[in-house]
């Protein structure tokens, strides 16, 4: 099956449909979370909690930017999810060298292990993704 | 919430998943009995905001309710968005966004269950 190529082809097709509707779940659950954290006990873990809004903005921009079409979307897109496996990869291990300072869970702690390291692999289709439907 | 039925629904929709999944992996478009799966499943769930209510009218309470209700808000829009969002392309990647809609509703049924025991 051949599909559209290049910097305008959509990612929001074929098994890039999966894709997006896993991501939107990661920006509720994330989104959610993050507000229910900020909301109720921001005093207790500031910087985890902070992380956790920052994660769910960029599981809501990503899921925007592979669900869009267009060479600007793909760019945010690639940024999104570039953004995402350095995000998970730092706080993962930030989160298993210095417990400390994270007292509380998120969505990125020790690389998502309370999300069954989605996560962690999540970025990578992601990136894979933009890369098999991108002409280069 | 009552243990049983969150059981029988995890148990429901994690058979649900296997079965689109599958369905997916054999280049299946989604199909009236799939359809169906998904309507059941889409009924158990208002059926739990029911079960809820009743159970906060007799007094009970969970541990945490606002993340309860909004679990069991979540339960109830996540099948009606994905419907729309795999018949906007129909294809096997269609059967494959319901199969990972019933692991999600899995997932959140029993956190439904968490929240409301404290566990």
């Amino acid at each position: 099956m051949t599909r559209p190529r290049g910097p305008g082809a959509t990612t929001a097709t074929g098994p890039g449909r999966v894709l997006v509707a896993v991501y939107a779940v990661f920006a509720v659950a994330a989104t959610s979370r993050a507000g229910v954290q900020i909301a109720t006990r921001f005093h207790e873990a500031p910087l985890a909690y902070l992380l956790s809004a920052f994660s769910a903005v960029v599981y809501l921009v990503a899921t925007v930017a592979l669900a869009g079409k267009g060479a600007l979307a793909r760019r945010v897109a690639w940024a999104a999810c570039g953004t995402e496996l350095v995000g998970v990869l730092t706080i993962g291990t930030l989160s298993l060298t210095n417990r400390e300072a994270f007292p509380d869970e998120t969505v990125w702690s020790v690389f998502g292990i309370g999300y069954l390291f989605v996560p962690l692999v999540l970025p990578v289709f992601g990136l894979i993704w933009l890369r098999r439907t991108s002409s280069r | 919430m009552i243990g049983v039925l969150a059981t029988g629904l995890i148990v429901a929709s994690l058979g649900f998943a296997v079965w689109a999944l599958a369905a997916g992996l054999l280049k299946r478009v989604p199909g009236t009995l799939l359809l169906g799966g998904v309507a059941l499943l889409e009924l158990a769930a208002i059926a739990q905001l029911v079960v809820a209510i009743v159970q906060l009218v007799r007094g009970e309470r969970p541990a945490e309710l606002a993340t309860f209700f909004g679990y069991v808000v979540g339960s109830i829009l996540l099948f009606p968005v994905a419907v729309v969002w795999a018949a906007i392309e129909r294809s096997r990647w269609s059967s494959v966004v319901l199969g990972v809609a019933g692991l999600v509703f899995a997932i959140l049924v029993v956190r439904m269950q968490q929240v409301w025991t404290g566990a």
